[in-house]
């Protein structure tokens, strides 16, 4: 039980490099600047993770997120969803349960993103049937911008030629059934 | 990446990715409102497999896989998924009829 690592010398200077002077003649010794002084990396990947909160929602204000998003981006703009199986979890944290014997339990993370707003939520096996239902209600709603099918389109461009006719036929036997009677 | 033409191939092969890694396997539907463009894509972070579509026909094949990995993913890799696609298959049917009387 008492065998807790000594914290090493060099490791306490990274710690607290200011307790002692001879700290920065260390830290150049392994090439490490000390952490004030290091420039900022910015990577994309550390960017997009720095910049953007990732909100965690139920499953009802997700879709209501989500529908905000999609008409925010209707202009212009795209609109991301990305399903994951996950336990939120790390991988480490896992291995560990794993060893331990203890269950995990997963959901479906569902994330959604316009690329400067990303909401999230966990959907679990019993509100599975539920949730596809009112997304696919969602999706319906505002995937309206699709092309409908060919055959439509040559049966609205042979309609109105046939359409001049067919009213004409209509007229007459309408107007009896609603004036005269 | 390469975009794969066939619907059927698609949802076959992605389905096969997910059950082969359920942890790093993720499905991302990409809606371009105004180019009217909807872009499926499922990847492994080894593999990664696109379905790129105009077409309103594909949005519903797309709510059919969608309810496939909703299944899949709540319910883990092993689920049935028969009932999530043959459900859908079965509503999208009629619908297919219904439509061609109205007109």
């Amino acid at each position: 039980m008492e065998k807790i690592n000594p914290i090493t010398p060099i490791a306490l200077e990274l710690i607290a490099p200011s307790s002692n002077p001879t700290n920065q003649t260390l830290l150049s010794r392994f090439s490490i600047k000390p952490l004030s002084i290091r420039r900022p990396r910015f990577s994309r990947k550390l960017a997009y993770n720095f910049t953007q909160e990732m909100v965690l929602l139920q499953p009802d204000p997700f879709l209501s997120e989500l529908t905000s998003l999609y008409e925010k981006n209707t202009e212009s703009g795209s609109v991301w969803v990305t399903m994951k199986r996950s336990c939120l979890k790390t991988k480490n944290k896992r291995e560990q349960m794993e060893k331990e014997g203890q269950k995990i339990e997963y959901k479906c993370l569902v994330r959604a993103t316009d690329g400067k707003k990303i909401i999230s939520t966990l959907i679990a096996a019993k509100d599975q049937l539920k949730f596809q239902a009112s997304y696919a209600t969602v999706l319906r709603a505002h995937m309206d911008a699709l092309k409908k099918r060919e055959r439509k389109d040559r049966k609205k461009a042979t309609e109105p030629a046939k359409k001049p006719d067919a009213p004409k036929k209509r007229v007459p036997v309408k107007k009896p059934g609603s004036t005269k009677v | 990446m390469v975009y794969i033409e066939s619907w059927d191939e698609f949802v076959e092969r992605s389905v096969q990715l997910f059950r082969a890694d359920p942890h790093s396997t993720r499905y991302v539907t990409k809606y371009r409102h105004c180019d009217g463009k909807l872009v499926l894509k499922v990847t492994d972070n080894r593999e990664c497999l696109k379905f790129k579509t105009d077409q309103a026909q594909d949005a519903k094949k797309m709510e059919k896989l969608n309810n496939i990995f909703f299944t899949l993913m709540s319910r883990g890799p092993d689920a049935d998924i028969t009932e999530a696609s043959g459900k859908e298959q079965a509503e999208q049917q009629p619908a297919k009829k219904g439509r061609g009387r109205r007109q």
